[in-house]
């Protein structure tokens, strides 16, 4: 068994419980995160023990989203105004920088056993899309779905529109409001809310039934919806989301991201947050709205 | 800024308020009002200073429909028992019908969020409307239907994109009322507000979309639009073209000579009550028993 | 008017009432029952006079599905086959059954020029909730027991669920077996409505004579603009796909599954094979077999 660095896990009533380790970035997934997830992944695969997965987060947070600092989406210090590429770089790369046409999110979807996300906390960005990848997905009472990356020069995912519709998927997606997990279970996200110490054992209820039935049969029903939703075109939907990652984040405009950077690197990453979500507050639901 | 003569094009909170402007009839759509609104969703895409379209409806309603006298052409003279006009063929008939599209799916294809602020009535062609814009705030007032379908008239495929296939056809074959809750429950709008906080809760998104840079709204709009259209919503809704010269042409003389007689001799509130009479009371809305 | 054994046909209120009619099986649908709705659905299809189908079960309950009632031939085991019989056989044979008897006529009723209003109280188990809701319509009873139980013993779901409730809910409960009751259906738009048991059939005619106010081809246009627009995004590849998965799982069986199944029912018929299978699940989430909260 592999050694995990940045995940736990931990083999349990005919499952496993993959708990995203980083507490102290919110879980924010690095490029290492990832490695280890597919190792995990790959392990899974090959034990006929493991059933079904549970996926949660350390500490207060499922997962804030790509790690600002440590991965490839490089906020590069030297973006060369007024062209909005870095320096030395020329179009050709950056936008070929940004299609890596990345399969790990499809890896989940496509993944021969049941992955059951457990939203305990925040489920920020692509922490919000790994919640919607999910084939079933809880969510404790605390949980926050956002996608506040699309203020500042990201895209959102096909995902929030084909489990949301495209009005509640438009409503938040366009503008990266924060949504609770009422909300979340209202407009198809999650199937449940629990109180937040009931989330795992919720999660693993479900993994304990899925146990009683044959594998085959699960990795079957399984396909029928998610490659029956492939035949209506969702492959070819998300073909065009990824596709559309490149020009969401080359297309920039000095005058909205440039002090976005600045303070970012001369301030840090709680001065930059205020700059690019002070303007949003308050939001629509969760703890920064005036609700409550 | 071109003169409008049915519409009001009023910039303002980072945005476009565009109203329908025919309260005297209740905003039924003529053709000059359509041409009208399509001008005026290109200047709004071709402004900067826009950032989002509020569409909404003068006086106390959204929008009636296609007005019967200038654009669906209920001509005096059908000939029964062919069910056709007196002077033209079936091929004149077909041409006439194929020709006749609102190309609304210009709103949905827009490269800026087109919010529908509906309060009052949305019916039929007015329904349509709402349902192809973006997000869709409605006020505790609103009722959505299309009793067109009552008296020879199609529905549209985006009610079950929406709502699905089940709800879709529950109020699609009957064209019953349904009011702002059930419209909720069911997907067709994203919010219901007091009606003094509609224009309020369109403008408050308009400038929360306002903060996000201009390309960054457009490929997330895209992501879910274009998404959707992979999933193959264009073929549905060039199905829903054609169905509607069917729709428009298969007439009987039982049902449809009484309507047209009423309404030529007697009048439209003749028309509308031998045409609704039968189906009262409503389900929801003002015509319905709930109703205080 | 044909006489129907395991079916009523009940013309009424410009529609006709279509009951599955063997309650002492509670309304299991074997091919006699199944070929008879077919030449019924055939008979309303003609007739001027009906605007509309209503279906529904006798006895106070829809259907628990497929009959599995009766003798099976012995399983020779690892293989899980019948004894005797060949793989291409048998995986032939239930191909040719998922695309015929169950697609087949799913797309038949799916493409119907009429609205069928399905009207379900009581149990709608199985292939019986893939019949409920298919439907273009389906009104619940506040007793309305949604669920797919056979997948518990190695059979299939079906795509409807998944078209219906979004992926989450529908592999929530298809994944397990797990039965939702009629307000948890209503919330994941399964249904269109709940009522009250002894309002359901009258709920369901009020529709049908709305619908009888409207000229007949309008309706059926109508009903196309939703069943064929959903065509068009893809709907009858999904239940193409949805057909050689079937016949795959039930194709799926391991001796440690389902031998000690196929010995219960061998020595106490259905009763003990059901509980034998659903024993590992109790309690349920929903319905009768759920732990009764507060």
């Amino acid at each position: 068994m592999a050694e995990y660095k940045e995940i736990i896990f931990e083999k349990q009533r005919g499952g496993v419980l993959i708990t995203l380790n980083r507490p102290e970035a919110m879980n924010a997934i690095s490029r290492n995160l990832i490695k280890e997830l597919h190792a995990a992944l790959d392990e899974i695969e090959g034990d006929p023990e493991i059933r079904a997965v549970v996926v949660t987060g350390a500490g207060r947070a499922f997962s804030a989203g790509m790690d600002q600092g440590k991965t490839a989406s490089g906020r590069r210090r030297d973006l060369h105004w007024p062209y909005g590429i870095p320096t030395g770089q020329s179009a050709a790369e950056v936008i070929n920088s940004w299609r890596s046409e990345s399969r790990n999110f499809m890896r989940l979807w496509e993944f021969s056993k049941p992955i059951i996300g457990a939203i305990n906390g925040w489920a920020m960005g692509a922490g919000s899309w790994f919640a919607l990848f999910t084939h079933i997905t809880i969510a404790s009472e605390n949980a926050v779905f956002a996608q506040p990356e699309v203020r500042h020069g990201s895209n959102t995912s096909f995902m929030w529109t084909l489990l949301g519709g495209f009005k509640n998927a438009l409503r938040y997606g366009l503008t990266g409001d924060h949504i609770d997990a009422q909300e979340a279970l209202r407009i198809g996200l999650v199937v449940k809310v629990v109180p937040a110490d009931q989330l795992l054992d919720e999660c693993f209820s479900i993994v304990e039934r899925i146990a009683h039935i044959p594998p085959e049969t699960v990795k079957i029903n399984l396909q029928i919806a998610t490659m029956g939703l492939q035949m209506m075109g969702l492959r070819d939907a998300l073909t065009l989301d990824n596709q559309l990652s490149a020009p969401a984040h080359v297309m920039l405009r000095e005058e909205l991201r440039r002090p976005l950077d600045e303070a970012r690197f001369n301030e840090g990453t709680k001065k930059y947050l205020m700059l690019r979500d002070g303007p949003f507050q308050p939001e629509p639901f969760g703890p920064r709205s005036k609700r409550k | 800024m071109s003169d409008y003569k049915e519409i009001l094009y009023e910039k303002q909170r980072g945005g476009v308020l565009i109203t329908l402007n025919r309260p005297e009839a209740l905003n039924a759509i003529t053709r000059s009002m359509l041409k009208e609104l399509h001008q005026a969703l290109d200047e709004a895409e071709a402004d900067p200073e826009v950032r989002a379209i509020v569409l909404t409806g003068a006086g106390r309603g959204f929008c009636s429909g296609f007005d019967q006298r200038t654009t669906s052409g209920r001509r005096r003279d059908m000939q029964w028992p062919q069910g056709m006009p007196t002077d033209m063929s079936t091929a004149d008939l077909l041409n006439y019908w194929r020709k006749d599209d609102a190309k609304l799916l210009h709103i949905f294809e827009l490269t800026k969020p087109v919010i529908g602020a509906v309060r009052g009535w949305a019916m039929g062609g007015g329904c349509w409307l709402a349902l192809f814009t973006h997000i869709t705030i409605a006020a505790d007032d609103a009722v959505f239907a299309q009793p067109e379908v009552r008296h020879g008239s199609n529905t549209t495929f985006m009610w079950t994109l929406l709502a699905g296939f089940k709800n879709a056809i529950r109020y699609g074959i009957t064209g019953d009322h349904i009011d702002a809750g059930e419209a909720l429950r069911i997907g067709l709008v994203n919010k219901v507000v007091p009606a003094d906080q509609l224009l309020e809760e369109c403008f408050s998104i308009v400038e929360r979309i306002a903060h996000v840079p201009p390309e960054t709204v457009k490929i997330n709009l895209a992501i879910s639009t274009m998404g959707l259209q992979m999933m193959g919503l264009r073929d549905a809704l060039a199905l829903d073209f054609e169905l509607s010269v069917p729709a428009h042409m298969m007439l009987r003389e039982e049902f449809r000579r009484p309507l047209d007689e009423a309404r030529f001799n007697q009048g439209t509130k003749a028309y509308l009550q031998l045409r609704d009479g039968l189906f009262q009371p409503e389900p929801f809305g003002p015509r319905s028993k709930k109703s205080k | 008017m044909s006489n129907y054994q395991t079916l009523l046909y009940e013309k009424q209120r410009h529609g006709v009432l279509i009951t599955l009619n063997r309650p002492n099986a509670l309304n299991a649908m074997n091919q006699g029952l199944l070929g008879e709705l077919d030449q019924a659905l055939a008979e309303a299809e003609t007739d001027p006079d009906i605007r509309a189908v209503v279906l529904t079960g006798a006895g106070g309950t829809f259907s628990v599905g497929e009959d599995i009632s009766g003798d099976d031939p012995g399983t020779a085991w690892p293989y899980g086959i019948p004894e005797g019989s060949s793989l291409v056989h048998e995986y032939n044979r239930l191909r040719d059954a998922d695309r015929r008897n169950i697609l087949g006529r799913q797309l038949y009723r799916w493409e119907y020029p009429k609205p069928i209003i399905g009207a379900v109280s009581g149990w709608c188990l199985g292939a019986a909730s893939w019949l409920a809701l298919t439907c273009h319509v389906t009104i619940a009873a506040d007793d309305a027991v949604f669920g797919q139980p056979q997948v518990r013993h190695g059979a299939n779901t079906d795509f409807i669920w998944v078209a219906l409730a979004g992926f989450k809910n529908a592999l929530r409960y298809s994944l397990t077996g797990d039965p939702v009751d009629a307000k948890e259906a209503l919330r994941m738009g399964l249904v269109n409505q709940v009522v009250p048991k002894d309002k359901l059939l009258d709920e369901c005619f009020a529709f049908v004579e709305r619908v009888a106010h409207v000229p007949p081809e309008t309706v059926k246009i109508n009903l196309a603009i939703a069943t064929s627009g959903m065509e068009m995004m893809g709907l009858r590849k999904a239940w193409t796909l949805n057909a050689e998965l079937a016949a795959m799982a039930r194709l799926t069986k391991r001796e440690e599954f389902n031998k000690h199944l196929e010995d219960a029912k061998k020595k106490g018929g259905v009763e003990a094979f059901l509980e034998a299978r659903d024993k590992p699940f109790q309690p349920e989430p929903f319905g009768p077999k759920a732990k009764k909260s507060k």
